[in-house]
């Protein structure tokens, strides 16, 4: 059975990567988790600058789900490149930086300095252009648009994957323009706005007030999502909201994606990933499934 | 040894309508946690609603069990509370930083309030002979297991906020008394509590540069650090209460 996929030049051994933000740079799971079974690794999101985040409370846990504004929190790039990414390179898995910034330039100058180091490069356009009031970069096709296109012009050897906003009123529309704007992927979905608040003292739950729903919550509406770009794009399609198990990946294939990623579900379960290619394993053996890809968008309509 | 298994519940007894005792069984593969450690449980029989694990202090243990000092806060522990003998739950831990041993010659003074005393257990037992409790609570029902920390052979002090056992009054009040009767010489105190109370605690020990490590509680997603859902702001910078924590030197503020 042949469990490989490939999303532009990233050839993976299994389609099950890690969601950026769940699983740290990596090495605060390989307690759990043998990296060197993963598709891919995609570490917590790098700004230039190391960045504190938000006060706390960050997180808020709702039915079948969480919220959380953790305010991107993160080493910045050069601790990482110095740090973090000589040490995940032990493993044979593919790495892939996600991205994050609060200028245009700051998206490509990232881009241009991790381009070659990691084999992939995920661009997060949900973050509040400072320039422009704290409007989200995705929120836009005109900035949408800005923002794939620097990032194409710097990215030369890694791949490139534009990770997409829930909050869309079209996220096929969105996937498109990230298509036509040269990406080689597009990752969905990224977190649900969202809102919790306490009765008692008529307080919001999160410092930041607003944050993004994940869990399972939200995965039926990232599988509508996935499904609603897949018939119009040519480019892959990483899919991911609330994927706990085998079967929930699965779906995800077959509503047209051609990897997964799995977030939430590893603070849950340290060993979701592990547990997750095995389940997909399973399945395709039960099913005498010989190529994972076949299932990519086999949803059975009629 | 993994620091992620699973284990069964061997007893649940309810101190009161809040407040219960988890033992579990520990299995020889779990590896032995130190005092101020804490595990992520994994609420039994209830899929994906509530979602996440939740954080406990360890208690107590040996080499065949592993005890929990729970209060009913919410959905989570209520089902944990419901739950009984023979059942199994998963864990993961231990997990953070504990609290570290006193110093040659400084005298260990625990401070805690309410449920602190969960966290500060460990701390009596280890190091009780010598040191000094002092243990508040908002009731006389709320000083549990004046039993066991008894048994410790810990020099106690206990004080309610509403009068109802011993003196009225904070561990605070307990704390500048300790110090008028030079009972703080060469101390170095181990807080645990509500954040009212050791942010009072805090001011005390750096207007008076004493030694001290105090445990935060915060809400947690993953516990190892990865999803910074934890983080404090502490000292200027947000450190993780799940792996830089949850004991945090007084030094670090």
């Amino acid at each position: 059975m042949d469990l490989s996929v490939r999303i532009g030049k990233i050839q993976m051994k299994n389609p099950v990567m890690t969601a950026s933000g769940t699983f740290g740079y990596g090495g605060e799971y390989s307690e759990f988790v043998d990296l060197d079974r993963l598709g891919a690794i995609v570490v917590k999101g790098l700004s230039l600058q190391a960045r504190e985040g938000n006060p706390s409370p960050r997180i808020w846990e709702t039915p079948c789900g969480m919220i959380n504004s953790i305010g991107l929190q993160n080493v910045g790039l050069d601790a990482f490149l110095k740090e973090k990414l000589p040490w995940l390179r032990r493993f044979q898995t593919p790495v892939i930086a996600n991205i994050l910034g609060s200028f245009p330039e700051e998206y490509s100058n990232l881009a241009r300095r991790l381009d070659g180091e990691v084999e992939g490069i995920e661009v997060n356009v949900s973050c509040p252009n400072v320039r422009k009031g704290g409007i989200l970069f995705s929120s836009t096709p005109e900035s949408l648009k800005e923002i794939v296109g620097r990032v194409r012009d710097s990215v030369k050897q890694s791949t490139l994957i534009i990770k997409l906003s829930p909050a869309t009123s079209d996220i096929g529309q969105d996937a498109l323009l990230c298509e036509k704007e040269g990406a080689d992927a597009v990752s969905m979905i990224n977190t649900i706005p969202a809102l919790a608040i306490d009765t008692e003292t008529r307080k919001p739950r999160l410092s930041n007030i607003t944050g993004g729903l994940s869990g399972p919550a939200v995965k039926p509406i990232a599988l509508k999502m996935v499904w609603d770009s897949y018939r119009r794009l040519r480019i892959p399609i990483i899919g991911m909201g609330g994927i706990t198990c085998g079967t929930d990946a699965i779906e995800f294939m077959l509503a047209g994606a051609t990897a997964v990623a799995v977030g939430t579900a590893n603070f849950i379960n340290p060993s979701a990933t592990m547990d997750i290619i095995s389940g997909i394993e399973a399945y395709a053996s039960e099913k005498g499934i010989r190529k994972i890809t076949e299932l990519t968008g086999g949803m059975q309509c009629s | 040894m993994s620091r992620h298994f699973s284990a069964e519940i061997t007893d649940i007894r309810q101190l009161s309508r809040e407040h219960f005792i988890l033992t579990l069984h520990r299995p020889p593969s779990a590896p032995e946690p130190g005092p101020g450690q804490f595990f992520l449980i994994r609420l039994p029989r209830c899929g994906e609603d509530p979602l996440l694990r939740r954080p406990f202090s360890i208690f107590d243990w040996d080499e065949g069990k592993l005890r929990f000092f729970i209060r009913v806060a919410g959905k989570g522990t209520a089902i944990l509370a419901g739950s009984g003998p023979g059942e199994r739950i998963d864990l993961i831990g231990p997990l953070g930083r504990g609290y570290p041993e006193p110093s040659d010659g400084k005298r260990p003074v625990m401070v805690s309030g309410g449920m602190g005393i969960a966290s500060l257990f460990p701390m009596i037992r280890e190091q009780g002979k010598g040191g000094l409790l002092l243990y508040g609570a908002r009731t006389s029902d709320e000083l549990h297991l004046l039993d066991e920390i008894g048994a410790t052979g810990i020099e106690t002090e206990t004080i309610t906020d509403d009068g109802s056992s011993g003196r009225k009054g904070t561990v605070l009040d307990l704390l500048h008394d300790a110090v008028q009767s030079g009972k703080m010489e060469g101390a170095v105190v181990y807080g645990c509590g509500p954040w009212g109370m050791l942010h009072s605690l805090l001011g005390f020990l750096k207007e008076n540069r004493m030694e001290g490590y105090l445990s935060l509680e915060e809400r947690m997603a993953c516990g190892l650090g990865a999803c910074m859902g934890c983080a404090k702001e502490i000292g200027g910078r947000m450190l993780r209460v799940c792996l830089e924590g949850p004991v945090f030197s007084v030094s670090e503020f």
